[in-house]
């Protein structure tokens, strides 16, 4: 259903994105994992057509046979919302504090549908239901600040889910939540993916979060997808060295853990879009790096030039 | 809470203003424009309680019929230059690029003219009227609100939820009309307000030189500048509508403020 191949989004000061390429089936889901700035909102937005302006975008993205990179703006809104729809990160922000929750979702389904106002009324209630609102009805004349932040992200889910689309992508929807919250939505997410038969993709910095929700697994650091595979053999049998690093970074909770010991960290931190060596972008970082990691760019997968050697 | 204190005095004098500007449409106590010359120069009186002027004109009557056309003048002069403005601060924030830095550029260079002395100018090179007395003043408000509303309106796009409006495939202008307006609409009145005040200073300018409203209606400029020639002889008549110029741009200046206060939560606080 989506085919990236050798997507790169490169600003003045530096390459964000360098040759990115996945796929995904429809109703399947793909969580994609790496530290900030490492390229993971910018794809998603990519996906969109939503690169920032002063970018070049190359490579090409395909949505059930729509080409997304170089499409014309008409083509790329009539994707948007409809075919794939984007949740983002802080839920309060996301939603104009000036606006009803009923106008909110109604104005989707209306402008995209053609419905009437009682309708699309109906249908923003019913949608808020599916997402796990109780008493939909009357929360539809309710303002964003009369909602907590776990109320207010499901109602941004369900303002993506207005249109049925395709594809969810979600970026750190639970990053401004408390951690019983977040469960909750990501269990809501899984849910909504599989009743729906709906794809989605996860951006999150929390694999455990990943771990719970998604089929698929892609990590990635200073604008390159270094590792992807099913989610349990990434996490559980990690090949590349980023990999590895960030799973034994993972804060652990535990009685037994020796609390004297520091948490584990990798070395360093992500080098500045201007200063990312030309090979691989772990170079540097990494523990195991050979002579010619700095200069020559590992490919495949894991991208690493310890695999297979 | 109590609002500010601003708010109530402004929204006081504004109100007796229009009150007084309304109350002229359908009663004042004479005729405002009738002449009767054996009546110059009354002191005030039961009959004409703030006295006549050198054709015998109660004063009064003037002063009411005068805010009457000062209001109307202002308030259609800064709603015709503030929508023009607004819409194009819009636009120039929803287009970004080229357009935006063309229209605010504009906006820069019409600002290095003294406004009134910009008002002065056009109404001189089109001709004194009514007409181009609203048209002058509406223009010198055009760079305003362009300023006010690009203002507010970029803070807009880079909201989440523009954001997010644009991921579920909204374009510019429909993100305008939906996100952008509503957030820019705050502002723009609190300038508005403010703006009026100036616009009603702009008319009594222009009347007083001439360029405004033209005999026999009467303005406050115009009386203003009729009674300049007879200062040492009734200098009341200079007073009473310079008084009234004072009590109504002072209205709409604490009026403004007030609204601008109300509308700042963090001004609020600070209080």
């Amino acid at each position: 259903m989506l085919a990236v191949s050798g997507l790169s989004v490169t600003f003045d000061a530096g390459q964000a994105l360098r040759d990115a390429s996945m796929t995904l089936a429809r109703g399947e889901r793909l969580g994609i994992a790496g530290e900030s700035g490492s390229g993971k909102t910018l794809l998603g937005l990519s996906l969109l057509g939503m690169a920032p302006e002063a970018a070049s975008v190359t490579g090409s993205v395909v949505f059930d046979g729509q080409h997304v990179v170089g499409a014309a703006e008409r083509d790329l809104r009539a994707l948007r919302g409809q075919r794939i729809a984007m949740v983002f990160q802080e839920p309060l922000s996301a939603l104009n504090p000036l606006r009803r929750i009923g106008d909110l979702i109604a104005e989707p389904l209306r402008l995209h549908r053609g419905m009437g106002r009682a309708a699309a009324m109906d249908r923003a209630a019913a949608l808020l239901d599916e997402v796990g609102l109780p008493d939909p009805v009357s929360r539809l004349r309710q303002f964003p600040h009369e909602m907590s932040g776990g109320q207010r992200q499901r109602v941004t889910i369900a303002l993506a889910l207005a249109c049925d689309p395709d594809l969810l992508i979600a970026d750190e929807p639970t990053t401004a939540l408390d951690v019983q919250v977040a469960a909750l939505i990501l269990a809501l997410l899984r849910d909504l993916s599989e009743r729906r038969r709906m794809a989605l993709i996860l951006i999150s910095h929390d694999l455990r979060a990943i771990a719970r929700v998604t089929d698929r697994l892609a990590i990635m650091y200073g604008g390159d997808l270094v590792e992807q595979g099913p989610t349990a053999q990434v996490l559980g049998m990690p090949r590349h060295p980023y990999t590895r690093g960030l799973i034994a970074a993972r804060p652990i909770l535990s009685a037994t853990r020796d609390r004297s010991a520091p948490l584990p960290t990798i070395p360093g931190t992500v080098p500045a879009l201007s200063a990312l060596p030309p090979g691989c972008r772990f170079a540097g970082r990494c523990p195991v790096e050979l002579p010619h990691c700095r200069t020559t760019r590992p490919t495949g997968n894991p991208a690493c030039h310890r695999e297979g050697a | 809470m109590r609002p500010p204190a601003n708010l109530i005095v402004g929204s006081t004098l504004v109100a007796l203003v229009l009150g007084t500007a309304a109350l002229s449409l359908v009663w004042s106590p004479h005729d405002a424009t009738r002449i009767v010359v054996a009546m110059k120069f009354q002191p005030p009186s039961w009959t004409h309680p703030l006295g006549t002027d050198q054709l015998g004109r109660d004063v009064v009557s003037q002063l009411m019929v005068g805010a009457r056309n000062s209001m109307a003048i202002a308030l259609i002069a800064v709603l015709l230059g503030g929508s023009i403005g607004t819409a194009l601060g819009l636009l120039a924030a929803a287009a970004g690029g080229w357009i935006e830095e063309a229209v605010m550029r504009l906006a820069d260079f019409s600002f290095a003219f003294p406004a009134l002395l910009f008002a002065i100018m056009l109404a001189a090179v089109f001709g004194p009227s009514l007409t181009n007395a609203v048209i002058a003043i509406a223009f010198i408000n055009i760079p305003v609100f362009a300023r006010v509303a690009r203002a507010s309106a970029a803070q807009v796009w880079t909201r989440g939820y523009v954001l997010a409006a644009q991921s579920a495939g909204r374009g510019r202008l429909a993100i305008t009309q939906d996100h952008v307006i509503p957030n820019v609409l705050a502002p723009v009145t609190v300038q508005l307000t403010i703006e009026f005040a100036v616009g009603i200073l702009a008319e009594a300018a222009l009347s007083f030189l001439g360029l405004g409203v033209q005999p026999p209606t009467p303005s406050w400029g115009r009386m203003l500048s009729d009674a300049q020639t007879l200062l040492y002889l009734a200098p009341q008549l200079a007073i009473w509508p310079g008084l009234c110029i004072m009590v109504a741009v002072l209205g709409f200046n604490l009026l403004g403020d007030g609204l601008r206060d109300v509308g700042d939560p963090m001004l609020r606080r600070r209080r």
